[in-house]
């Protein structure tokens, strides 16, 4: 008898919290300056233009702009880009896309120096994990603090760059 | 075993766990959006479900913090904290093991990457309030037997 009181003392006692959590959640999202949608839509990419990309023009810097794939390529056969890998150094050393520096976004601040000297109009492609990590945002929006114009998002990231079998760079 | 159920210690446990509900919450319930990309990058719930969930969690940890200190509700509190510190563990673990490389999310943004040490963290305190549990559920046992003669 007094195991089924217990047991229904403390299900209303959960269900208690949980709704006591919804309600105060919901209100105070509400009127919270914060506030965010309660359910989030897919974010909409805008993928960048061979011309802009190719040629001097400044990028948007409201909006992350994304290169593919085969852009990354070709960027890479030009040679004329500062390719970032903001992951953490450990994963970096494990295996890149060749020509990338590492500046992992979570160390950034140790990394202000040498970026000082870095060209403000210099063509940037930054990426991470994949598209769901948000280190290489994260890191453009620093860069775009920095006032660095041309930064452009590899999303795809390194899961897509290996997928295709492309070749990395392995730090000795 | 019998130190283990000393009142003191109790006490002690609850407000350890407590604080650290608290302290996580905080800043996850300033910021939404910066938690709701935390969880994001974790990869694990599906998109519709991200922001809620970043509402939802910060105020459930919040409210389970207060109730573990002031002793409200004791037993709903520490089997909710517990099923939370369980479901961080294997969150963890998992994205650990599929090789992620993310920010933690565990305080707040950019609170530290994503370690083993945040996994054995989350199992101690989970094995903390499981104890609680054990420890209220047998007070209300006693308490009860008192009533009934």
């Amino acid at each position: 008898m007094f195991g089924s009181l217990k047991n229904k003392s403390t299900l209303s006692e959960i269900l208690s919290i949980v709704l006591f959590s919804v309600v105060i959640a919901l209100v105070y999202n509400y009127f919270s300056g914060k506030g965010i949608p309660l359910f989030k839509t897919s974010e909409k990419l805008k993928v960048a233009s061979d011309s802009v990309l190719f040629s001097h023009i400044y990028s948007d810097t409201a909006t992350n702009v994304i290169v593919t794939t085969d852009q990354m390529k070709q960027i890479l056969k030009t040679g004329n880009a500062l390719i970032i890998d903001a992951r953490n150094s450990e994963t970096y050393i494990k295996g890149h896309i060749p020509t990338a520096i590492n500046i992992p976004f979570l160390d950034v601040f140790n990394y202000v120096e040498t970026l000082q000297s870095v060209p403000r109009d210099t063509l940037i492609i930054i990426y991470c994990e994949g598209i769901h990590c948000e280190l290489s945002k994260n890191l453009s929006q620093f860069l775009k603090g920095m006032n660095f114009t041309r930064i452009f998002l590899y999303h795809d990231g390194i899961e897509v760059w290996n997928a295709q079998n492309l070749p990395l760079e392995v730090k000795q | 075993m019998k130190i283990l159920s000393n009142k003191y210690l109790l006490f002690v446990f609850r407000l350890a766990v407590g604080f650290v509900l608290i302290i996580a919450a905080i800043p996850k319930i300033a910021d939404p959006s910066s938690f709701a990309k935390s969880i994001e990058a974790y990869q694990l719930i599906p998109t519709i479900l991200i922001n809620l969930t970043a509402l939802l969690i910060p105020w459930a940890e919040l409210l389970i913090g207060i109730f573990l200190i002031v002793g409200v509700m004791l037993r709903g509190s520490a089997i909710l904290s517990a099923s939370l510190f369980a479901a961080f563990s294997i969150i963890i673990a998992v994205s650990l093991l599929r090789g992620l490389t993310i920010d933690c999310g565990c305080f707040g943004p950019n609170s530290s990457p994503l370690s083993w040490m945040r996994f054995w963290e989350d199992i101690g305190l989970m094995l903390f309030t499981i104890l609680i549990y054990h420890t209220s559920k047998n007070k209300l046992k006693y308490d009860q037997k008192n009533l009934s003669s």
